[in-house]
Order: structure tokens, then C-alpha cells, then sequence
């Protein structure tokens, strides 16, 4: 007869505790006075003044700040509320209700308010620490390679799609499963494919391609909805294979840099360097699987990469620089260091397929640097690209910046939110109101994504980094973000299909040379 | 009376519990004396396992079958990191395959000799442990695939559907744990089924089962190759001395049960139910058959050292081992062990071991003051390759490489090599190396991520503290005298460093001219150029030794000198250094029996390097043709 008594005492207790909880965890600053701190306090990641997308996930923190207790206030116009406890400084917002006051302040500033208790069990507070919360939404995924901060060798790597809603990361692709085919005896090495250059025909995950190279086989990959094919790009005008990749808008043709990349290091300052020592365009067919090319994009005394299309498909752009002459080495002085790209355009045809006048748009002697990576808004109207003192690899430039053209005006400027670190590859969100971009302003090793807004006029809001669960993610977290790109659809899940592809087993087409 | 009985059957049980102990006792104690003599430092040091503390880390083993043994095995080989606590563990673990397999032979399979062939099947993993690149996994692996079966053998329900059902959760459950060894646990239920149980038909179910599940898993829930899916953890892709060991065991295994039945329907002999010492009963003495067993368990665990322990195996990997933890001393001694063996080169079976010899040698000579002193003592890689490891090698070694250019103060091909050590293994070692060489070229942020990776590793607590410390204090930075001597000596301006197939002692060179207070670049920039036979540019170092305060020339350099003055006919300004009398007349002994020889080094070779084997003058005249410059 006891026990049942006893069971209920105890849901009874349980019941209180937690109501008690509850209440305690929205008295405890209210109770007594709040002393004032004049300033706002260092949160990691830095979320401050930030534009964020209506729908993204939340931005969990730390306060950077001692104390022995802490709170956070979260309100904004309209919608509740929300109070978060912390112990260790670390704020885990609820999602749901991260969601619902995002939602009803589309348009309008979330203040966050940080309470601190010290030692004296006195309670202080901080300025608020405000964020805008656009009304321009940001493509739901981001999709990334994730690779260690890679010199020569590798082992594990993967293309992944990160859901900006929340913080689920799907696997795309990853090289575990892609290695070469010679005995695998535990004292030999296993070579395992590079995975890389993830490309999306516009922003549409069904029609992407991804390169695979060394371990089960080079080539690239190509899916276009339920169709996946793996292609040797390999052909009697270009003996390395396709990298850089541009879709052209009518989806059949890709604009692909071949080239000779050639990797060195230095002793002092930056470690590692790439430059290219021979590099060409080529258009590849799919429908035809052809690559063909013309002078203009393949000069023999020049060196193109990096191609972009308009999103009219008219014009091509790229980088071009005139070819080291054959006495050339890296080991002479800092000849490297005179390798300066130009940002040049091409007028084409897609009906005859016939190229126009070439022009340059920008040239490395106007810029007194190196132009590279030039992508456009998807409504043509603004160019990002970066600028590097030379050469045509910013991630290891440390001075990489990026810049803004505005092509009616062909007007260009240097955006605020760069750093004192490298800033890099870049994409914009199919609406043309976000760009993603790397960043290793947080470690000189390792590139992390960061979102910003960017509005009509080409305004740039100070950007944020993507959100994680933990917020002290990225504290132990080296790996770099490569290429990350925005994606309004998720990556279709036909992972069996696409591994089979990769690994070669279902074959591989090889790309012919059409003069 | 009755009391005093029932006491003395009491204690005869329990002695002869007891006495059953011993021999699984004396064969632990052997497979400790075992690991103990291979050294499980070594194994460590082979493999490098990585276990970091948290649940993200172990959630990636769970994602994949054999997963939760890889993270057994990675926690457990922690252990390997000292000698003693390490042969314990792995002790332990044959010690439970000993038991596991025991209960399976004598409780479910009623096997007389069930202890005893426990043991030899232990001995045969003990076998494969001889190979230092053996993953614990293996034998964890192994072990739960038994335990899997013992609880398969427990079911004693004559119901074929409650037992069909009983195997197939408990082959998902093996199988997700112990993926490939899943195997030994479904035949071991299979052979059950024939045996004990005469029930065919299941037995042929089960074995579609086993054979369905891995291509299953493989096909629809995870990413991996068929292979990898029916293989992993199993001990197929590891070269054992001898060859056929991993074979041995599964063969052995599942030979035995079919025979010991077959055996025991032939004689017909049922086991007795009070059955005492190998199933005798418990009033009879044991002791003959205790000592066949104990003889059994100590011959279990000595004869994988005679057969599958190569000492010269581990004299190499003991090298590996000191020169990867920076102890120069005991590279020496191992060196006086190794050197005096004919055919060390050929001896030496790894490949980083043959590759890495001389240039551990090198550093051992430096590091105890004596590199251009001795090293002609030993023999010297082959021209052009020199002091610093090429750039194709250095990719099988690329910790010790990064080693060895923080010790230069090269901290950017230090930092590179460290990158490349974690790209492909992400030790704590490695983890503190990049942690440093990003703390001496101030990229601070990347060493406090892998410090908070460091501070992960629950064994490398004190160098997570001590960098902590350097990263949190200045002054202590400051205060630390070797880092500061490592940071002085790097490089100030920019150059680029030499790359793959070019030859990276110049890159020495060009880092002493900047930094002529930089011993080590002087000493290994004037070894390679008497490694590579350049004695003209020797005379330019001269003043490097007199600014670096050496009390007198290093005695090759001498040898090198007094050659180049007799071979060019001039005198080279020493800056107050003389030449040793004792050289001097040395090399005019060397000239004279040459002379003897009509000036034929082929016809002189054997007196010479009696005499003068230890000399730069022998190593310039034994130089194949065409390699002196």
C-alpha cells in the first residue's frame, strides 16, 4: 500500500523541482539590482551587428566574459522573449523558438542582452548586442569540402551539404570507399581519391558536377537529375584533366581550366604557394561529350583559368596572364611573384557557338595586383572577385581580398568586411542577396565559411560565420571549408549510385577533342 | 567425523579449482613476458592510434560495423604508450580470448581438452601480435565474435524459431560490433547447430543469414566496398611471421570442434558429470596431466617469440621509436647494437627503417656533439641524398622530418611536414609539434586548436598544460630557452624552399647564411658537403666554427683539409685553428700505403679500412667512379 504513495511523492517532488527551475531560471537576474556595464560583451563567434537570413540556425554562443553565472535575453519587436541559463558561458538557443522570433521579425533588429552574476552574487548586465534579421531569405544549403589543412598528402576527405536551418550535414561524397585498385596490404599505403570543385548549374543541386582524382580514378563526375556519368576529361588537346569549373546558363555546356598546377613552399612568412605553369579553357558538351576550345580562350602564350559565365550566357569571363617564358623557374628569385592576373571577357555565341572580340576588364596592371576568381550576381549586375599581389590561389595568399564590381560601370571597390587574413572563394545565393565566402581570419591554417548580406546598391553587412550546435566548434575544430557553395535544393540522396560511379565501376566515358 | 570430510572434499575442490588456474596463470604470465620482450612501445609508435576524449569522437565509431572494437582497441593501445602498463593490457586481452574461447569449448561444446586448446588458440594470436603493425581490434574483435557465440550456446530452447531468432538479433548485434569477425561467431553457431543440436536445416538458414548481412549492410546502409564490409577486422591484410599464422588460427579453430566430436562419438566416452581436472574425477591427483598443461601454457607463450620476434626488427624499431621521441642516446646505443651486423641493409625489413637509418645516425652524432667527428664511423647514404631527408621519403616519416627542421629552425618546412604527419595520422605527438611551430611563427590561433585537440588526449595532459602555459604567458615563452634558440635560429627573409626531387640540404645552406649562429644548419651544411665530396667549398666554413666558439676543428673537417691542401698545393687560412699532429700523421700513413699499393685504392682497400675505415680520406677514395666531383 506504501508504494504506490511513494511513487506519487516523488512525481509530486520532480513536478516542483521543475517548476521551481523554471521560475528560478527568469528570476534569478530580476531578482535585486542589475549593475551596468557600458559596453557590449565579447561573445565568440562574434554574432554582433550582424544581417542574418530569416530562416537560418541558431546562433548558438559564448560569452567571452567571467562570470559565475550567466543569462541571456533575447527579445525583439514582436514575439516572445526567450531566456537562456548558463553555467559555463556556453548559450544553446532553442530552436524552435529561435525559429518563431526570427519569423516575426522578418525586417526588424533581435537585441540579445548578456547577464553575468560574479562572485559577490551580484548581478551585471551588458549593452545589447543587436542583429538584423533580413527579409531576403538565403538558399537552405551550403555545400562544402571539408578537407585537413593539406600540403601533399591526404587521407580522409568529403563533400558535404550543410541545412543552414538547422545544423544537420549530410555526406555528399567521400573518399573513404574511393581507392585504387593495387593490394590493399595494411603496410602499403592505400591511396584514396581527392574528391573536389563541387559546380552547381544554377544553384541547382540535380545538375552539378564534382572531380575525383588519383586513388579509384580521375575524372568528372556529372550529374544531371536520376543520370550520373563519370568522364576522363582527359584528350589529345589537354593532358591534364578539367578543374575549375562554369556552367553555361543553357546547362549543356562547362567552361573548364586545364592546367599544370605546381605547388612550392616558402621559408619565412606564408608556408605553402601554388601557381600554374601552363593553363588553357575548354568547353565541354555534355550531350556530345566533346571539349572543344579557340585561341582566344586557349592562347598559347597566355594562361586562362578561372571561367564565369554571364548569367545571359554572352559573356565569358575569366583570368588570364601571359606565359612564363620556358627559362622560367620558381627557385629564380621571386620571378613567381610577377605572375599577375588580368579579369578579360569574351562575347559568345551559344546558337553558332562562335566567340567574339576579347576584352579585358580589368587588368593586373590597373588593379596593381592579381585578379582571380571573378563571380558574378546571378541578376549580372555586380562582379565578385578577389585580389592577391599574384598569382591565381588565394586561399594561401594572406592578402587575398575580396572586391566588388559593379559591371554597368565597371567600377570596382574593395569591401569592408575583408580581414587581416585571406579572404576567398566565393558564391552568391540565387536571389543575389547573400554571399558565402572563405575565411581564415579565425585561423591562418584553416578557411571557414562566412555569410553576408548584400543589398541592391552592393552594401556588404558584416558577415557572421555558420553557426553550430557546440559553440565552441570551431576551438578544436581543424579542417578547412573549401569551396563553399550556396544551393537552393538538397543534393539528391543517390549515394549507392554515385559511389558506384565514382569508384569507376559503372565506367567512364572519355571526353573527345573536336577541333 | 562427516564434518571433518565434507571439510577435506571441500578444500580437494577448491585446490582443484585452483590448480585449474594455474596453467591459464603461467600462460598469462608468458603472454606478458611476451609483450614485455616485443616492447609494446613499439607497437605504439607503429601505429600511432588517436583516442580523444568525448562522445563525438566515439560516435564516429559507431556509424560502421567493427567500429565499437576499433575504439576499444584505440583506448586500449593508449596503454602501449609505457612498456609495463601496456604488456599488461595486452596480456589481458589473451587473457580474456583464453577464457572466452575455454567456456566455448568446455561449457557449450563439452570439449575434454577445452582448456588446453583455449591455450593453443591463444598462442596463435599471440603469434600475429610478433607483428608490430597488428591492430588490438583484431584480437577484440575475435573476442566478442566468442562471446557472441557462448551467449548463442546459452539458448537452451528446443524451439528452432526462438533460436533462428536469437541468431539473428545476435549476428547484427556481432556483426555491427565486430564486423568481419562476425564470421567466427556465425560458424561457431553453425557448428552448434550440426553438432549439438542436429539441426541442419538451421544451420544451412545461418549460414545464409552470415553470408546475407554484410552484403546487405554494405549495399543498403553504409558506405563501403563489399570487401571492406565482410573483411574489417579481420587480420588477412597484415604480413605475420610466419605467413601462414592468421590461417593457422581459424583453421585450427574450427578444425578442432568437429574432431574432438568426432573423436568423442568414436570412443563413445560420455564427459563425467563431476568431472574435475581435464575431466578426470576430482579424488584422482592431477598432477601429471597439470604439468602437461603447465608445459603446454609456457611453450603457448614462448614459442611466438621464436618464431614470429625478429630482434632486429625491433632493434630498427626501437630506433623509429627513440628517434621519433628526440632520445639521441639511446639512438647510439641501438646504433652499437645494429652497426656491427653484416648486411644490416638488406637486414633492416621496413622500408622507413632502411630509408631513415643513416639520417637517425646523423642526428644521434649531433646531438651528442660528435656528427663531424664520427659519422664516416658508419656508413653514409649514397650521394647525392645527404644529411636532410629528401622530400620522397620524408613522406613515409613525415613526423620525424618535421623533427628535424624544428630542431633546424626551418619552421615553415617543420610546420609543412607536421601538416603532412596529420593529414594521414593525428597523433598527440603531432598535435603538439604543429601546436609549437604555430607558436613560434605567432599563428596562435591555430596552436590553441591543437592545443584544445591535445588537451582531448587523456595521456598527453602535462604538454597540453606546458603549451597552455606558453600560450597564455608570455614571459614563460620567453623564459623557455630551447624554443627561444629554435626561434632565433629561424630564417628572417623569404625564400623558396627546395621541392620534390630536388635536394633539400640546400635549403640548409641558404638558411646558415642567414643565420650563422645556427649550429646545426653550419655542422649539416659542411656534412653534406663532405657527404657529396664539395671539400673546395669547405675552406669558407672555417670562420663559421671559429664564430660558433669551437675549441678546435671537428676531425673530419681536418682530414678533409689536410686533403685539399696536398691535393691543391696551397694553405688554407685555419683562423687560428692547427691541425691535429695525430690527423697529420695519419694521412701521411694513408698516403704511404697507398703508394705501397702504386697508388691503386683497389689494391690498398683492405689495409686502408683496417687501418683508416673510419676517415673522410677512405670515404673519398671508396667513392664509386664518377662520384667525386
Amino acid at each position: 500500500m506504501i508504494a504506490p504513495f511513494l511513487h506519487i511523492k516523488a512525481i509530486a517532488f520532480i513536478v516542483l523541482t521543475m517548476l521551481l527551475n523554471v521560475q528560478c531560471s527568469h528570476m534569478r537576474f530580476d531578482a535585486g539590482p542589475v549593475r551596468h556595464i557600458p559596453r557590449k560583451p565579447v561573445i565568440s563567434p562574434d554574432y554582433s551587428d550582424i544581417t542574418i537570413p530569416p530562416k537560418i540556425a541558431p546562433l548558438n554562443f559564448r560569452a567571452v566574459e567571467k562570470a559565475k553565472y550567466y543569462c541571456a535575453r533575447m527579445y525583439a519587436p514582436h514575439g516572445d522573449t526567450l531566456y537562456i541559463d548558463s553555467k559555463t558561458g556556453a548559450f544553446r538557443i532553442p530552436p524552435r523558438a529561435w525559429k518563431k522570433l526570427l519569423l516575426a521579425n522578418r525586417g526588424d533588429s533581435l537585441s540579445i542582452v548578456l547577464y553575468g552574476k560574479d562572485t559577490v552574487a551580484s548581478w551585471f548586465q551588458y549593452d545589447a548586442i543587436t542583429m538584423h534579421v533580413s527579409k531576403d531569405t538565403i538558399d537552405r544549403y551550403c555545400a562544402y569540402r571539408l578537407i585537413d589543412p593539406l600540403y601533399k598528402l591526404w587521407d580522409n576527405m568529403g563533400i558535404y551539404q550543410r541545412d543552414l536551418q538547422s545544423f544537420e550535414q549530410t555526406t555528399v561524397l567521400e573518399n573513404a570507399t574511393l581507392v585504387n585498385v593495387s593490394p590493399e596490404k595494411s603496410d602499403e599505403p592505400v591511396s584514396k581519391s581527392c574528391v573536389n570543385c563541387h559546380s552547381f548549374y544554377n544553384k541547382n543541386s540535380n545538375k552539378m558536377i564534382i572531380h575525383t582524382r588519383g586513388g579509384s580514378g580521375t575524372g568528372m563526375i556529372i550529374i544531371n537529375n536520376d543520370s550520373i556519368i563519370k568522364v576522363d576529361t582527359k584528350t589529345a588537346f589537354n593532358k591534364s584533366p578539367g578543374a575549375y569549373a562554369a556552367w553555361h546558363p543553357d546547362g549543356n555546356l562547362i567552361a573548364l581550366t586545364v592546367m599544370s598546377v605546381h605547388q612550392f613552399f616558402h621559408a619565412v612568412r606564408r608556408t605553402r604557394d601554388v601557381i600554374d605553369t601552363r593553363s588553357d579553357l575548354v568547353l565541354y558538351d555534355i550531350a556530345r561529350n566533346t571539349i572543344s576550345t579557340c585561341k582566344a580562350i586557349a592562347d598559347p602564350a597566355q594562361m586562362e583559368t578561372f571561367p564565369e559565365w554571364s548569367p545571359d550566357g554572352r559573356y565569358l569571363y575569366f583570368c588570364s596572364t601571359p606565359m612564363p617564358d620556358s627559362s622560367f623557374t620558381i627557385y629564380n628569385d621571386t620571378a613567381y611573384a610577377t605572375i599577375r592576373y588580368s579579369l578579360k571577357r569574351i562575347r559568345f555565341d551559344q546558337k553558332t557557338r562562335e566567340w567574339g572580340k576579347l576584352e579585358t576588364v580589368l587588368s593586373d596592371t590597373e588593379a596593381n595586383h592579381s585578379i582571380i576568381l571573378p563571380k558574378i550576381s546571378p541578376d549580372g549586375r555586380f562582379l565578385l572577385f578577389c585580389e592577391a599581389h599574384y598569382g591565381n590561389f588565394p586561399i594561401h595568399a594572406p592578402e587575398s581580398d575580396l572586391y566588388l564590381m559593379d559591371l554597368a560601370t565597371f567600377k570596382y571597390s574593395k569591401l569592408w568586411i575583408n580581414s587581416d587574413f585571406t579572404e576567398s572563394y566565393h558564391s552568391w545565393s540565387s536571389n543575389g542577396r547573400w554571399i558565402v565566402f572563405s575565411s581564415k581570419r579565425d585561423s591562418s591554417t584553416c578557411a571557414r565559411p562566412y555569410f553576408c548580406h548584400i543589398d541592391s546598391l552592393g552594401r556588404v553587412s558584416k558577415p557572421f560565420i555558420l553557426p553550430q550546435k557546440d559553440p565552441d566548434f570551431y576551438s578544436s575544430f581543424y579542417k578547412t571549408y573549401n569551396i563553399p557553395e550556396l544551393v537552393a535544393t538538397p543534393i539528391k540522396d543517390h549515394w549507392r549510385k554515385l559511389y558506384e560511379v565514382a569508384q569507376g565501376k559503372r565506367g567512364i566515358r572519355k571526353a573527345v577533342f573536336e577541333k | 567425523m562427516f564434518l571433518s570430510e565434507s571439510l577435506q572434499k571441500s578444500s580437494m575442490i577448491t585446490a582443484n579449482k585452483l590448480i585449474r588456474i594455474i596453467p591459464l596463470l603461467v600462460f598469462a604470465a608468458g603472454s606478458f613476458l611476451f609483450f614485455s620482450q616485443i616492447d609494446v612501445r613499439l607497437v605504439y609508435n607503429q601505429q600511432q592510434p588517436v583516442f580523444f576524449k568525448g562522445f563525438e569522437y566515439f560516435l564516429g565509431f559507431l556509424l560502421y560495423p567493427g567500429g565499437i572494437c576499433d575504439y576499444l582497441s584505440n583506448y586500449l593501445t593508449q596503454f602501449f604508450f609505457y612498456k609495463t602498463p601496456g604488456a599488461i593490457v595486452a596480456a589481458l586481452s589473451i587473457a580474456v580470448t583464453t577464457i572466452s574461447v575455454q567456456i566455448l569449448l568446455s561449457s557449450i561444446f563439452k570439449m575434454r581438452l577445452g582448456r588446453t586448446l583455449a591455450i593453443v588458440i591463444a598462442m596463435f594470436l599471440l603469434l600475429l601480435h610478433g607483428n608490430y603493425n597488428y591492430p588490438l581490434s583484431v584480437s577484440i574483435s575475435f573476442d566478442s565474435a566468442i562471446i557472441g557465440a557462448i551467449m548463442y550456446g546459452v539458448i537452451r530452447s528446443g524451439n528452432r524459431q526462438i533460436r533462428l531468432f536469437s541468431f539473428l538479433l545476435l549476428a547484427l548485434a556481432t556483426y555491427w560490433i565486430c564486423a568481419g569477425h562476425f564470421f567466427v561467431f556465425a560458424l561457431t553457431c553453425i557448428l552448434m547447430e550440426i553438432l549439438l543440436r542436429k539441426s541442419y536445416w538451421l544451420a544451412l538458414l545461418q549460414l545464409s543469414i552470415a553470408a546475407a548481412i554484410p552484403y546487405s549492410v554494405a549495399t543498403f546502409f553504409i558506405i563501403s566496398t563489399l570487401r571492406n564490409a565482410y573483411s574489417h577486422c579481420l587480420p588477412f591484410y597484415y604480413s605475420f611471421t610466419p605467413a601462414f599464422a592468421p590461417y593457422a588460427l581459424y583453421g585450427f579453430f574450427f578444425a578442432i570442434i568437429p574432431a574432438q566430436k568426432f573423436l568423442d562419438s568414436l570412443a563413445a566416452i560420455d564427459r563425467p558429470s563431476n568431472a574435475g581436472y581435464s575431466g578426470m574425477k576430482t579424488s584422482s591427483a592431477p598432477i601429471i596431466p597439470f604439468i602437461a598443461e603447465c608445459f603446454i601454457a609456457v611453450t603457448a607463450a614462448g614459442l611466438p617469440l621464436l618464431i614470429s620476434f625478429s630482434p632486429i626488427n625491433k632493434s630498427c624499431l626501437e630506433m623509429d621509436y627513440y628517434a621519433e621521441s628526440g632520445q639521441w642516446t639511446e639512438v647510439k646505443n641501438q646504433l652499437n647494437v645494429v652497426m656491427h651486423r653484416p648486411n644490416l641493409q638488406r637486414e633492416i625489413p621496413l622500408f622507413t627503417n632502411r630509408q631513415m637509418y643513416p639520417f637517425y645516425v646523423n642526428q644521434a652524432l649531433y646531438r651528442s656533439g660528435s656528427l663531424l667527428d664520427s659519422m664516416f664511423c658508419f656508413s653514409q647514404p649514397q650521394p647525392p641524398v645527404g644529411m636532410v631527408v629528401p622530400n620522397d621519403v620524408a613522406e613515409h616519416c613525415p613526423y620525424y622530418a618535421s623533427n628535424l627542421y624544428f630542431e633546424l629552425g626551418l619552421m615553415n618546412v617543420a610546420k609543412r611536414w607536421a601538416y603532412e604527419a596529420y593529414a594521414t595520422t593525428k597523433t598527440p605527438q603531432v598535435l603538439y609539434r604543429l601546436a609549437l611551430a604555430c607558436l613560434c611563427v605567432n599563428e596562435r590561433q591555430d596552436a590553441r586548436i591543437c592545443l584544445a585537440m591535445l588537451q582531448k588526449c587523456e595521456l598527453f595532459q602535462d604538454s597540453a598544460r606546458y603549451l597552455s602555459h606558453l600560450l597564455d604567458c608570455d614571459s614563460s615563452l620567453k623564459g623557455d630557452v630551447n624554443l627561444q634558440k629554435i626561434i632565433s635560429d629561424m630564417p628572417d627573409s623569404d625564400y623558396v624552399v627546395h621541392g620534390f626531387g630536388l635536394d633539400p640540404n640546400v635549403d640548409i645552406a641558404l638558411l646558415y647564411r642567414q643565420k650563422p649562429g645556427n649550429a646545426m644548419a653550419l655542422e649539416y651544411t659542411v656534412a653534406n658537403f663532405l657527404q657529396t665530396y664539395r671539400i673546395d667549398s669547405l675552406p669558407g666554413y672555417v670562420q663559421g666554427f671559429s664564430r660558433l666558439h669551437y675549441a678546435r676543428l671537428p676531425r673530419h673537417v681536418q682530414e678533409a683539409l689536410i686533403f685539399f691542401e696536398a691535393a691543391n698545393k696551397k694553405e688554407i687560412d685555419l683562423r687560428g685553428y692547427v691541425f691535429d699532429e695525430r690527423i697529420l700523421t695519419g694521412f701521411k700513413e694513408f698516403m704511404e700505403i697507398l703508394a705501397n699499393h702504386n697508388a691503386s685504392f683497389a689494391a690498398a682497400r683492405d689495409e686502408l679500412r683496417y687501418k683508416f675505415g673510419s676517415t673522410y680520406w677512405y670515404y673519398l677514395y671508396n667513392a664509386k667512379p664518377g662520384q667525386q666531383q
